[in-house]
């Protein structure tokens, strides 16, 4: 696997411990999946790293919060448009959309950034695989909540 | 005003309400303020003690000018930071908009999403008294839940006050130098803005923790009788009162303005990107007495039947009828003290781009009203756009100059807009400086909507942002290029302005299935940008963006709009339930669809780079356009395109809205939060204002996310700006260093 020949810290034995089982995990989790089809990779299997997040964090306080709370972005309005699609599809959308008063306007690095934090909001794990800023190489990874769900969200109650 | 005994119980309660819920808090510390200097003997220029910033825009008359020149073109490289005020420990905020004011030794300003209102001591930084209100559901539904843009201030004598309005639309007088608020004031220092507008307050509740989701879906209810609050899922009716959720939201995101002992507000409405409902409450603008905080006068935005106006909405204007709703006084405000008038800057109809639900020119929608402070009548009005279907509100205070035109000394008034043009009246009587003609624009050819047939083009000044799309503004640098460029313009609908949205599903006669839209929903200017003045030369800045994307509209199932923005509302609390078996369609832009990138070849856009957005200065004594600068700089174009293989390509201008003021030597600006050129630090400019030759530049800790103000403090020029959006929001004061 890519994630395995990062380099290994070479200090701390408990680190090189921990690496290296998570490694043999993130090995394993795709083999599981690949017996399913082609595009079984889902945004459950750390499509993005966590530092992504972080900055996708800022750009959305700054240009996206002022429409879009968390709530207009997770539980049903995000299981309902998103669950199941291929997250290209969210990208692309994002990036010739938004921000609705000046669509485009941001650079694509800076879209893949604001997904991963949409990700992230919806409790999908940040991984150690960077999500690239494309929205055809996003087509192979399928949108897909975790399992025990996200709760949150104004989702309609009856 | 005539209050009714069931208003005024209304009123009681409504603020009994706020204050038994969760109390008011602030904290004071007087001590840490020297006393106040004996009251100014100072002549009033503007409204504003000259060095000091008393107004959102410097002044009354929003110049945004200082006179002070401490810090100028020799020195401003080497100005330093002199504290960095933390906003985000008060709480969250979206991007950080305030416009601190500085009087009679404080600095003001607003924090958080609560709108917390401070004084800070503009040496240090210390924080000098705060204030805030729990106001319950009326915050948490409220649709401006941010921090606003600032603070008014009003003072007669050794009283001070400042004036602060809060998300949930309540209006407080706070004692300057303590934070506490005035006994005299309304009750206990309070009004409830949501009183007073002739509709009765219910008690509310919500079904759900969360804020409102654009632009109407999630809402608050009206509680059922002896309906508790449930404190673990935060659901049910919390004690809080306000207007009847279903007959719309109301609120305020800019501050005040105060003209003599008048406090004049406007309020603002929820987004109307992709509204559920065809009713929401209308606009309108008040004043107050600044002492006992009496409601002395209402001038409806949305006019009633019989009103001036009312006749401009074909299917009826009351509170209710359907399409009424909006045209909100959302934007700072501008008054000349002497003619006693008050100028509202005013926004949009219901509903951004689709108006067939309220048919007619919409007045006072668009438009910029002049109004009476002492008796709230309509002194003059111009509407800038009829019947709006662009997201054209009139997005910031307008400024006011004295300039000498043809020889003769003018009182004018100038409106930047979103839609690219700056409109100049007389501001006495609102007649235009130079002529404004009705003009034929193009038809909508969406079912339902009936467009209006002339739109008012200013024939002076040029406009600051593209307009439209046309065949001459396409490149052109080969025929190859040109063909190409005209081949991909012709796939949406073409004009010089004001282009009418197209359906997405291309069923209308002409099959396109979308629209140009330049400027867009943004402007242009809009509030986050605006112009400046030099009072002494007649000089106006205006900081504005241009660019080009598209515009479409189609059917959400689950909103009682007959067309919206692509997108749709099924699943939102509020929202209407979807036909059987309706699944979202694809959001994938089909081949072509997309806003942004619709109008690029290779990356390049189809569109001549041109000397518009940025900044542009106008000689106001001529109506001429004196130069322009791009926002930060220039952004070098490349494409691996075959088709530009060996052309030289020009940069384009950077995005964003510049924050713009002058001094007495300088023209100041940051970038704006989208603003500058990738990759470059963040600074602050200093510019030549009779050339816009850059003369100066200094790295600051994150781009400007409003505009900025500057004043003298002990002796020392400051200038201070907000920066930084969510838990990072701060106030950064630079000043030149000790010598």
């Amino acid at each position: 696997m890519i994630v395995c020949s990062a380099k290994l810290p070479q200090n701390q034995l408990w680190r090189r411990l921990a690496f290296v089982v998570a490694c043999a995990v993130t090995a394993l989790v795709p083999l599981s999946v690949h017996a399913q089809g082609p595009a079984a990779r889902t945004t459950v299997d750390g499509v993005y790293t966590s530092l992504q997040a972080t900055k996708g964090a800022d750009i959305y306080a700054m240009l996206c919060q002022s429409c879009h709370s968390a709530e207009s972005h997770t539980g049903a309005p995000f299981r309902n448009k998103w669950v199941g699609k291929p997250l290209g599809e969210l990208f692309a959308y994002i990036s010739s959309e938004m921000p609705k008063t000046e669509p485009g306007s941001l650079s694509a690095d800076e879209y893949a950034v604001v997904l991963a934090y949409i990700l992230k909001m919806n409790g999908m794990p940040a991984g150690r695989r960077t999500l690239v800023a494309d929205a055809s190489a996003l087509d192979s990874i399928r949108i897909d909540l975790p399992k025990k769900g996200v709760t949150g969200g104004s989702t309609r109650q009856r | 005003m005539a209050t009714s005994t069931r208003s005024r119980q209304n009123i009681a309660s409504a603020v009994m309400g706020v204050l038994s819920l969760a109390g008011v808090i602030w904290w004071h510390a007087q001590a840490l303020v020297a006393a106040p200097p004996a009251p100014e003997a100072v002549v009033l220029e503007r409204g504003n003690v000259p060095g000091e910033w008393r107004y959102w825009g410097g002044d009354a008359w929003s110049s945004r000018y200082s006179p002070l020149d401490q810090i100028n073109a020799r020195n401003f490289d080497s100005l330093e930071t002199a504290w960095q005020w933390n906003a985000g420990a008060f709480g969250k905020d979206e991007y950080y908009r305030t416009t601190p004011l500085y009087a009679n030794g404080r600095l003001f300003t607003v924090a958080s999403t609560r709108r917390v209102a401070t004084a800070i001591d503009p040496e240090t930084g210390e924080t000098l008294w705060m204030w805030r209100l729990d106001e319950g559901i009326r915050w948490q539904k409220a649709p401006r839940q941010f921090a606003g843009r600032g603070v008014a201030y009003w003072n007669e004598g050794n009283e001070e006050r400042v004036i602060v309005v809060t998300p949930g639309f309540h209006m407080a007088s706070l004692d300057a130098k303590t934070g506490v608020p005035d006994p005299k004031f309304g009750k206990n220092g309070i009004v409830d803005l949501q009183d007073g507008l002739g509709l009765p307050l219910v008690p509310l509740a919500v079904d759900d923790s969360g804020p409102l989701i654009i632009s109407d879906a999630a809402p608050a209810r009206k509680a059922k009788p002896g309906e508790t609050w449930d404190p673990v899922r935060k659901i049910g009716a919390d004690g809080t009162i306000g207007i009847d959720p279903s007959l719309g939201q109301i609120a305020n995101s800019s501050p005040a303005i105060i003209v003599g002992d008048v406090i004049v507000v406007g309020s603002s409405s929820i987004h109307g990107y992709y509204p559920i409902r065809v009713r929401n409450l209308p606009g309108h603008v008040r004043g107050f007495d600044v002492k006992t905080g009496k409601q002395l006068w209402k001038f409806n935005l949305v006019p009633e039947p019989g009103e001036f106006g009312a006749d401009t909405w074909k299917n009826g204007s009351k509170v209710g009828d359907e399409g009424v709703g909006k045209n909100d006084a959302w934007a700072t405000l501008s008054a000349d003290p002497e003619l006693g008038l008050v100028y509202i800057p005013v926004g949009m109809p219901l509903m951004d781009e689709y108006g067939g639900h309220r048919p007619g020119d919409n007045l006072f929608g668009n438009s910029l009203v002049a109004i009476d402070v002492k008796t709230g009548k309509r002194k003059w009005h111009f509407q800038m756009v009829h019947h709006d279907i662009w997201d054209y509100d009139t997005p910031i205070a307008p400024n006011l100059m004295d300039v000498t035109i043809d020889g003769r000394a003018r009182k004018i008034i100038a409106q930047p807009t979103k839609q690219g043009w700056l409109y100049v009246f007389d501001r006495a009587t609102g007649v235009p400086i130079w002529p404004i003609e009705e003009k034929p624009v193009l038809k909508s050819e969406v079912p339902g909507e009936v467009s209006a047939p002339t739109q008012p083009i200013p024939s002076k000044p040029v406009p600051y942002a593209q307009q439209g799309l046309e065949e001459e503004d396409l490149i052109d640098y080969t025929p190859a290029i040109k063909d190409s460029a005209l081949k991909l313009a012709r796939r949406c609908r073409m004009g010089p302005y004001f282009i009418p949205a197209s359906l997405s599903d291309g069923s209308t006669p002409s099959g396109l299935r979308c629209s140009w839209y330049a400027p867009g929903a943004a402007g242009g200017v809009n509030i986050d940008g605006g112009a400046s003045v030099d009072p002494e030369t007649g000089m106006l800045y205006v900081a504005s963006q241009s660019g080009l994307s598209t515009i479409s509209l189609q059917k959400d199932p689950c909103s009682e709009f007959r067309y919206s923005s692509p997108r749709d509302n099924c699943g939102l609390i509020g929202a209407l339930d979807p036909p059987p078996g309706y699944k979202p369609p694809s959001e994938r832009p089909g081949g072509f669809a997309g806003r942004g990138g619709a109008s690029q070849i290779g990356g390049v856009s189809i569109l001549k780079p041109r000397e518009l957005g940025g900044v542009t200065a106008y000689n106001m004594n001529t109506g001429e356009k004196a130069w322009w600068i791009p926002n930060g700089g220039f952004i070098p174009t490349t494409s691996r395109d075959p088709l530009f293989a060996g052309v030289t390509l020009p940069a384009r201008s950077s995005a964003g809205q510049a924050q713009v003021i002058t001094t007495k030597t300088l023209m100041i600006y940051g970038t704006g939060r989208s603003g500058g050129v990738p990759g470059q630090p963040p600074q602050l400019f200093a510019v030549d204002k009779a050339t816009g030759k850059q003369v100066g530049a200094v790295g600051i800790p994150s781009k400007t996310t409003a505009v900025p103000m500057t004043f003298m403090h002990k002796g020392k020029q400051y200038i201070v700006f907000a920066t930084g959006s969510g838990s990072n929001a701060t106030l950064v004061s630079l000043r030149l260093p000790a010598k």
